[in-house]
């Protein structure tokens, strides 16, 4: 697809064209928001949110890259500053340090479907699961992370090492994922 | 440190994954792209009605102080010079405003990157708290996803009559203020109305330190101005000359013209009585070249308005020299009898015919319109459509006086303001970082070259167009 005319369309105001952004990239977008919320419905307005700020700032892409990759950004963007000011998660998002679990070393086979890893992603307490997102998956480094957190890096480090021990240790469980809604608890600090 | 492995099988799955969000998210953010189109629509004819009025005015009161000029007789043969060339006068002036250029001061362009600094506390925080249901997210905005320094609330009077709430003071692409049209005007002449359309990148216009709208603003549709030309051929429609051929009495004559042998009974030529034929106004090279502004009032429709220099051309036929003769006792049926030779009386020249170009000089105003004919191609078509003003700067042109059958010359003849109409069809070429429209057009002039009467025909244009924005 030309996305240089598409996103000339959309800059002009045609609906159709918006209409065709929104759909070439809302279902890969609603993934990313899944993997940093605890429910569809919240993943859902991060989405929204998202989108808005794209077509807000679509006159910003200059094509130096791929649109996928902008508005990926974006959105990883949104679901952290949701995660933020949304009241349900913010106090998780405290990142402190200390020993919530244990780190192991293990390097396991990923033999989960992505639905089912994605669930148990989702299973991590929100900390936890927004750093192994952003370094894990999306690639940023803990120096990053430490900046969009406002976090150390060696917070950032620690907390990594412990998602991912605690990651590996469900996946060698094989732990049943849910369809829906998190079934994650809060862990007593 | 961890073996990538693992990090990179996460990725490699997670890459995968997608779900169908549901209607209502689209629904949503529809609704926030939606301010009111009627409302703007009305905004748009009211934008346009107090100009085309104007110019209309202007064109009115151009056409009544318009006076007669001197005439000339040119004998027919003989050398034409140029005339007294009509001072060209700048017309109008142009009255534009834009806004200001975009406003991402040390901005990279990259959302995330801004959205790191109000992570970090140096921005302005949004107001998003919790979950908010979606009539207050548009009350309270999402200024602070931006995570800039805000200023002070700015009201905005344009955005304040469309109703749209203003939250959250934020230093980014807020409000729309469409810059006023460029109109082009000749103060007792007129006037070009002209259409000049372009494709390019739109810029988009920001007033820094605007109040951030609520939702998703509506995109920016500024003007965007560009260079064109064009080139082609021209004529003078319904106009029909003389033209008188010179012979001898008693020949057959070879006509270059007519390619013929021509008995000279039929022509009815005597010595020194030249015998007059009606001649056409022949097609002959234009060209124009200018500038242009335009603007996107929808979707699919944009207007421009532009200058030009436009120079036309017609050739007429004055004068027939017959230059080979064969006798009259030759027969057409016995071609290898005919014989032809030069005729070497004096005064006739080697050409077949004597023409003279009719050279015209224009400042044109082209207002038109453009319609996207296919919305979803990725090589897009447009159909234009509108009316060219133009303004006569300078010309060098002979008319035909039917009554007394001569040719002249004559500075104030010709009608110095003309209206045309002007269609064509062009398309977008795919040109990196420019926006390159090409095409074919077609121009008439609706009023008539000579001020009254009508020998003096309608210039009549057509050819290839090229306009180029970034």
């Amino acid at each position: 697809m030309d996305h240089r005319q598409l996103v000339n369309d959309c800059l002009h105001g045609d609906r159709v064209a918006q209409r065709q952004l929104y759909d070439e990239f809302a279902g890969a977008m609603l993934g990313i928001c899944y993997r940093y919320t605890k429910s569809m419905a919240d993943a859902e307005d991060v989405l929204q949110e998202g989108f808005i700020m794209v077509y807000r700032n679509l006159h910003q892409f200059s094509f130096a890259g791929e649109l996928g990759g902008w508005i990926r950004r974006i959105m990883v963007n949104t679901a952290i500053n949701y995660l933020k000011k949304n009241s349900r998660y913010q106090s998780d998002l405290l990142f402190q340090e200390g020993g919530l679990h244990p780190v192991s070393d293990d390097d396991p086979e990923v033999t989960l479907s992505t639905k089912e890893l994605a669930e148990l992603i989702r299973q991590l307490p929100p900390g936890y699961q927004t750093i192994f997102n952003l370094h894990a998956i999306e690639g940023y480094s803990h120096v990053e992370i430490g900046k969009i957190l406002g976090i150390k890096e060696g917070t950032s480090r620690s907390q990594y090492a412990r998602a991912r021990s605690l990651l590996i240790t469900w996946i060698n469980k094989v732990s049943p994922a849910n369809q829906n809604e998190s079934s994650y608890a809060r862990p007593k600090v | 440190m961890h073996d990538p492995k693992f990090e990179q099988e996460v990725q490699r799955k997670m890459h995968d994954l997608e779900f169908v969000p549901s209607e209502t998210v689209w629904e949503n953010i529809r609704r926030d792209m939606a301010p009111a189109e009627r409302r703007r629509w009305i905004a748009a004819i009211w934008w346009w009605l107090v100009p085309g009025l104007l110019a209309l005015t202007a064109a009115g009161v151009s056409y009544w102080r318009s006076g007669p000029g001197s005439i000339r007789t040119v004998r027919p043969g003989a050398a034409v010079r140029g005339s007294d060339a009509a001072a060209g006068k700048r017309i109008g002036k142009k009255n534009s405003r834009g806004g200001n250029v975009a406003w991402n001061q040390g901005g990279t362009g990259n959302a995330f990157e801004e959205g790191v600094q109000g992570a970090s506390g140096n921005g302005l925080e949004g107001r998003l708290q919790g979950r908010r249901s979606f009539a207050e997210r548009r009350q309270n905005g999402i200024a602070a996803q931006q995570g800039r320094p805000g200023k002070a609330a700015t009201p905005d009077a344009n955005l304040r009559q469309r109703g749209i709430e203003q939250t959250t003071a934020v230093p980014f692409l807020t409000g729309v203020r469409p810059s006023a049209p460029v109109m082009a005007y000749t103060p007792g002449r007129i006037v070009g109305f002209g259409s000049r359309s372009e494709v390019g990148a739109p810029f988009l216009y920001a007033r820094p330190g605007n109040t951030a709208l609520s939702g998703i603003p509506r995109p920016e549709r500024s003007w965007r101005f560009g260079f064109s030309a064009g080139a082609g051929s021209s004529t003078l429609e319904g106009v029909q000359g003389s033209r008188l051929v010179y012979g001898t009495a008693g020949y057959s004559y070879y006509s270059g013209s007519a390619n013929a042998l021509v008995p000279a009974s039929n022509l009815s030529i005597t010595a020194g009585s030249p015998k007059r034929f009606l001649a056409d106004v022949k097609p002959d090279l234009s060209y124009w070249a200018g500038i242009f502004g335009e603007k996107r009032i929808s979707g699919r429709w944009s207007v421009d308005i532009g200058l030009n220099l436009h120079y036309y051309s017609a050739r007429l036929e004055t004068n027939e020299h017959i230059n080979y003769y064969a006798p009259s006792s030759a027969s057409l049926f016995q071609p290898t009898a005919v014989s032809f030779a030069a005729n070497t009386s004096s005064g006739y020249a080697n050409l077949v015919v004597d023409t003279y170009l009719n050279r015209y000089y224009f400042l044109e105003v082209p207002v038109a319109a453009q319609w996207r004919i296919n919305p979803r191609a990725h090589l897009p078509l447009f159909w234009r459509g509108g009316a060219v003003f133009s303004y006569l700067m300078s010309s060098d042109a002979v008319y035909y006086d039917t009554r007394s059958g001569n040719y002249y010359k004559s500075n104030g003849v010709a009608r110095p303001g003309q209206a045309s109409l002007q269609t064509g069809i062009m398309v977008a070429l795919p040109i990196k970082r420019l926006d390159v429209r090409a095409g074919a057009e077609a121009q008439y002039a609706v009023t008539g070259m000579l001020r009254t009467g009508s020998s003096g025909g309608h210039l009549a244009y057509g050819g290839l167009r090229l306009a180029v924005t970034r």
